[in-house]
């Protein structure tokens, strides 16, 4: 369900072409939880931003949904972004003037989701999350960890097909990371695909393929045999 | 969805409070201001139009004077089925009435009062509150009060069928028949009683009423509907020129009538008429309420650009909050409708404030403008209220709704290293535009007040100061008016004391007369020879009339030299001026001195050797004690004319009256001018705090490295100053432009002096500096650990 090939990725400057990304092959199939690893300014972010269509590549195809990513439109591309993906951060990007409950509601007014089922919905996400409580602080009155968790709810309220995390588990302390990851890991059981970056080895172990990525080129692409063992 | 907007708008607003508060600040300042210019445009726009016929109702000028004989609207009405109604007011006679009225052994002093025919409250809507007006206004000696002269005179008693004594050559006894509620600030014609004519004829009025050589009546007609006033002018001015030449004998109305030919204004034209003279009503200024449109949308425009610098500065703040609503859906017209509701709710907080702060403040505007009766707010003024701050809202929210939502997803992930600030620019073109209008604006300030000086500085040939002259009542002018001079002149602080028709700096317009041939305008005063003395004529060819020639006496005249200039004649001394009774010739030339406003250039001037006519009388005054001098004036004035106070006029005062509209503009060029100041200083004071943010990391690295708090305000300033620079470069050729254009309306100028111009930049600069340092100085001497402990 997402194919990239010979993809580039690189920036002109006078005299010279630097590549951020150099003939990227990959095929990510619907059910997936893939680690992206790799040293800082490897690429993985921007490999990241071009799956998740905030980002083009210089050269090669990508199909998102067996649709040519190329040829999408701006305003498709919003609509992908409202019915495919899902994104969350390593700094989490709550909206700061929003509380939790309001946050994780905010995807779905953009959806057109009439008022009484997006109540629901949201009471259901606060439930399943366990952070009822927790409905009407604001970001700042939140432990990372919690602004994790609500920072997933608002993504994968919307039911995406594909959940994007970008070092989720950055900005948190271990054993928060662990939550998370564990939660990660449950929605994927679940069905949902995910594409991870991180830098954590213990953390990239949750997926069940690992590439490697070092200056632009993918150094290794294998299945977690770990994970596999345990299956 | 709209809640959603609402919810996040309101959360920002109040996020940021400097922001928003200097937001609003300007924005309701803005509001205020060209609110009180609305409700000022609209009562001069809609000037009379609360009478009901209004667009039927025109007023009658022989030319450019308003002053029409008595006779002329019961002729009107007979003669032209197209004249519905006609009436006349009048108030040259009634001044010759005492300015004061007894009532229960109580004396008022009264001010502004007409005599007025029947017609009057048929032609102009004016409110009764009690009595009957027909019967009041035909009934002789009768009075129509409004309603607080009634209670300024009768206190809480009914007013109707109380009388009062008034004092002519004798006590006349008034009844008050009617009151009317207080006229509309917008009417044109303002009084506070209303004579009935019948009573005027009553006390000898009738040769004025009855005679068309008189002209002392301000005439309107009331037309049928439907009918085409020019056309109907054209048939009156035929129509009075025929009549003249078949029922009156002299020539001199005639010549009149086809030199000034009847006219037909609408109320409106009247207000705005720039040339009318003998005008006794309320005038507007176009020019002034022009300027005022234009002054209010340049404050507007003022506070609308601090709302697009702030807003686009901090663009940059909001780099997260916009990327991640893009990520989780929103589009780009959400985010802009998001934006838009935030600037609505901003603007609607303004002209909230906006409009409290103009209805606060809008009687001491009326007064400042010089509105008659107050300035008020129309109630359908607040319906246009809601889409005028949709209109705010978008206006100011567009640009920055555009540039807002233009940040790209994707700029979220590039977030670590810091987004620069977008549309500077713009945003300098914007504080340029700002500062050059502020700078225009003080120059223009400067330069008015300048002129002002200058004119009333001015030597205007003729002494002004320590002249004092007054009307004489009609017991002095039969036959005392000798004694009188005699017991002045005994006072010893009393120099001269002499008797004209007219006073300098009040003459209005010019008289018009056919000398051989050749149509002169001038204007003429009726004088003794003691006249000659007190303002210090001087002679430059031929001789003054003297006393000693019995020849002399209202047969000699003096011209000046403007006069010899604009008549083009080869012998001046062969004109012969008429005056009453006969013939005046030219027996001396003068020089020329300014008797009119500044404005206009010297204008021929006719000075007629009829010492029997004149009504004013003028005293030169001299010593410290003026009040105590003319309280011996006064005491000798009430021996001579017992219930005739002596009311006196400064002749240097009137001399200033004549630039009262000029004032009026310097007024309010100032106050403009203070305000767009303080609209500018609020936009750099919020850019100066952003600057000092944005550019922090700058700041501590600079001090790390060695920088002292002055190079750091240096750094920090310089932008501004070069700004302010640019500003002033741009500003001066306009104020240049703008103040000469001005300065074209007076004949006398000053200088457009290179030092307004450049003392307009040194203030701005000065004020911009101060306002900035403030900023700067904290940002300088912030700890350096601070900013970069983030990193």
């Amino acid at each position: 369900m997402i194919k990239l090939s010979k993809i580039d990725k690189y920036y002109d400057s006078r005299f010279q072409r630097t590549f951020i990304l150099k003939g990227i092959n990959l095929e990510v199939n619907q059910g997936d939880f893939l680690t992206i690893m790799g040293p800082s300014g490897a690429g993985k972010s921007t490999l990241l931003n071009i799956i998740g269509l905030l980002d083009e590549p210089s050269a090669g195809e990508y199909y998102f949904w067996d649709e040519p990513a190329h040829q999408i439109r701006e305003k498709q591309k919003v609509q992908y972004h409202r019915t495919h993906i899902g994104f969350i951060f390593q700094a989490f990007h709550l909206i700061d003037e929003l509380n939790v409950y309001e946050n994780i509601e905010t995807p779905l007014i953009y959806r057109g989701v009439k008022g009484k089922e997006r109540k629901a919905l949201v009471a259901d996400f606060l439930d399943r999350f366990n952070i009822v409580a927790k409905k009407d602080l604001f970001p700042s009155q939140l432990s990372g960890g919690q602004q994790q968790l609500v920072a997933i709810a608002r993504a994968i309220i919307g039911s995406p097909k594909l959940l994007l995390a970008d070092e989720p588990t950055g900005n948190l302390h271990s054993e928060q990371g662990e939550m998370i990851m564990k939660l990660l890991k449950k929605l994927n059981d679940e069905g949902m695909t995910i594409i991870q970056v991180t830098h954590n080895e213990k953390f990239a172990q949750y997926g069940n393929r690992i590439i490697r990525i070092e200056d632009g080129l993918v150094r290794s692409d294998a299945m977690n045999i770990a994970l596999q063992a345990e299956v | 969805m709209i809640n959603h907007f609402l919810k996040l708008s309101f959360r920002n607003i109040i996020k940021n409070k400097t922001n928003t508060g200097i937001n609003i600040a300007s924005l309701a300042l803005g509001v205020t201001i060209l609110l009180l210019i609305v409700v000022y445009a609209v009562n001069e726009l809609s000037v009379d139009n609360f009478n009901l016929k209004a667009d039927r109702i025109y007023k009658i000028t022989y030319g450019n004077s308003s002053l029409t004989p008595g006779p002329l609207n019961e002729y009107l009405k007979d003669q032209f089925p197209e004249i519905e109604q006609t009436t006349h007011i009048e108030t040259r006679q009634l001044s010759m009435f005492s300015p004061v009225i007894q009532y229960n052994n109580q004396s008022f002093e009264i001010e502004k009062y007409y005599s007025a025919d029947p017609g009057f409250f048929e032609i102009f809507d004016f409110e009764v509150v009690q009595g009957d007006l027909k019967s009041a206004m035909e009934a002789p000696f009768s009075l129509v009060l409004t309603e607080s002269e009634a209670s300024r005179i009768f206190n809480n008693k009914n007013p109707i069928g109380e009388t009062v004594t008034w004092k002519i050559f004798q006590d006349f006894t008034f009844t008050v028949n009617a009151v009317i509620k207080d006229l509309p600030s917008n009417s044109s014609i303002q009084f506070n009683g209303l004579v009935s004519d019948a009573s005027v004829n009553g006390v000898g009025g009738q040769r004025y009423s009855a005679n068309w050589g008189y002209t002392v009546y301000e005439s309107y007609v009331l037309l049928k509907p439907n009918v085409d006033a020019k056309l109907l002018e054209e048939k009156l001015a035929v129509n009075l020129i025929s009549y003249y030449q078949t029922n009156l004998s002299d020539s001199e109305s005639l010549n009149d009538a086809k030199a000034n030919p009847i006219q037909l204004h609408t109320l409106k034209d009247i207000y705005f008429n720039k040339d009318l003279s003998n005008d006794t009503t309320n005038r507007g200024n176009m020019a002034l309420v022009n300027m005022l449109f234009i002054i209010g949308g340049i404050v507007m425009l003022l506070s609308v650009i601090n709302y697009i610098n702030l807003t686009t500065a901090r663009a940059s703040s909001r780099t997260k909050e916009i990327a991640v609503q893009k990520l989780i859906g929103s589009n780009k017209r959400y985010l802009i409708l998001q934006h838009l509701s935030e600037t609505t709710l901003i603007s609607f907080l303004a002209v909230a404030i906006g409009t409290c702060l103009a209805l606060l403040l809008v009687r001491q505007f009326g007064n400042f403008m010089n509105v008659a009766n107050g300035l008020k707010f129309q109630p359908w003024m607040f319906a246009l209220l809601v889409p005028a701050t949709i209109v705010l809202g978008v206006v100011s929210g567009i640009y920055p709704a555009f540039l807002l939502s233009s940040r790209k997803a994707i700029d979220i992930m590039k977030m670590k290293g810091g987004v620069k600030s977008k549309g500077g620019n713009l945003r300098h073109s914007l504080i340029i535009f700002q500062f050059s209008v502020t700078i225009a604006l003080i120059a223009a300030t400067f330069l008015i007040f300048k002129q002002l000086k200058f004119i009333k500085d001015k030597d205007l040939g003729i002494p002004k100061e320590q002249i004092v002259y007054a009307k004489l009542p009609f017991q002095i002018l039969r036959g005392n008016k000798e004694i009188l001079r005699e017991r002045l002149l005994a006072i010893p602080e009393i120099k001269q004391a002499a008797f004209s028709s007219n006073i300098f700096g009040k003459i209005e317009g010019l008289d018009n007369q056919e000398i051989d041939g050749k149509n002169l305008n001038f204007a003429t005063t009726w004088v003794d020879t003691e006249f000659i003395n007190l303002y210090n004529l001087q002679l430059v060819d031929g001789r003054f009339f003297s006393k000693d020639l019995k020849t002399d006496e209202n047969a000699t005249a003096l011209i000046n030299e403007a006069a010899v200039r604009d008549f083009g004649v080869e012998d001046p001394y062969q004109l012969s001026i008429r005056v009453p009774g006969g013939k005046a010739k030219v027996v001396g030339i003068i020089k020329d001195f300014n008797y009119k406003s500044l404005h206009s250039k010297i204008e021929p001037l006719v000075i007629i050797y009829l010492p029997g006519q004149g009504q004013f009388v003028n005293l030169k005054v001299s010593g410290l004690n003026i009040p105590g001098t003319l309280e011996k004036v006064s005491t000798v004035w009430n021996e001579l004319a017992p219930g005739f106070p002596f009311s006196y006029n400064f002749l240097e005062q009137d001399f200033e009256l004549l630039y009262k509209k000029d004032d009026q503009m310097a007024k309010a060029v100032m106050l403009f001018s203070l305000i767009a100041i303080a609209i500018a200083v609020l936009g750099i004071f919020g850019l100066s705090i952003f600057m000092g943010e944005f550019r922090i990391k700058e700041i501590g690295i600079r001090k790390i490295n060695g920088a002292n708090i002055s190079e750091v305000m240096v750094m920090l300033n310089k932008d501004f100053m070069k700004w302010i620079a640019i500003a002033f470069a741009v500003a001066t050729p306009i104020a240049w432009f703008a103040t000469h254009k001005w300065l074209q309306g007076f004949a006398f100028k000053t200088n457009l002096s290179w030092w307004i111009f450049a003392l307009a930049g040194l203030l701005a600069l000065v004020i911009a500096l101060l306002t900035v340092s403030w900023q700067s100085w904290r940002a300088a001497t912030r700890n350096p650990v601070e900013a970069l402990r983030y990193e």
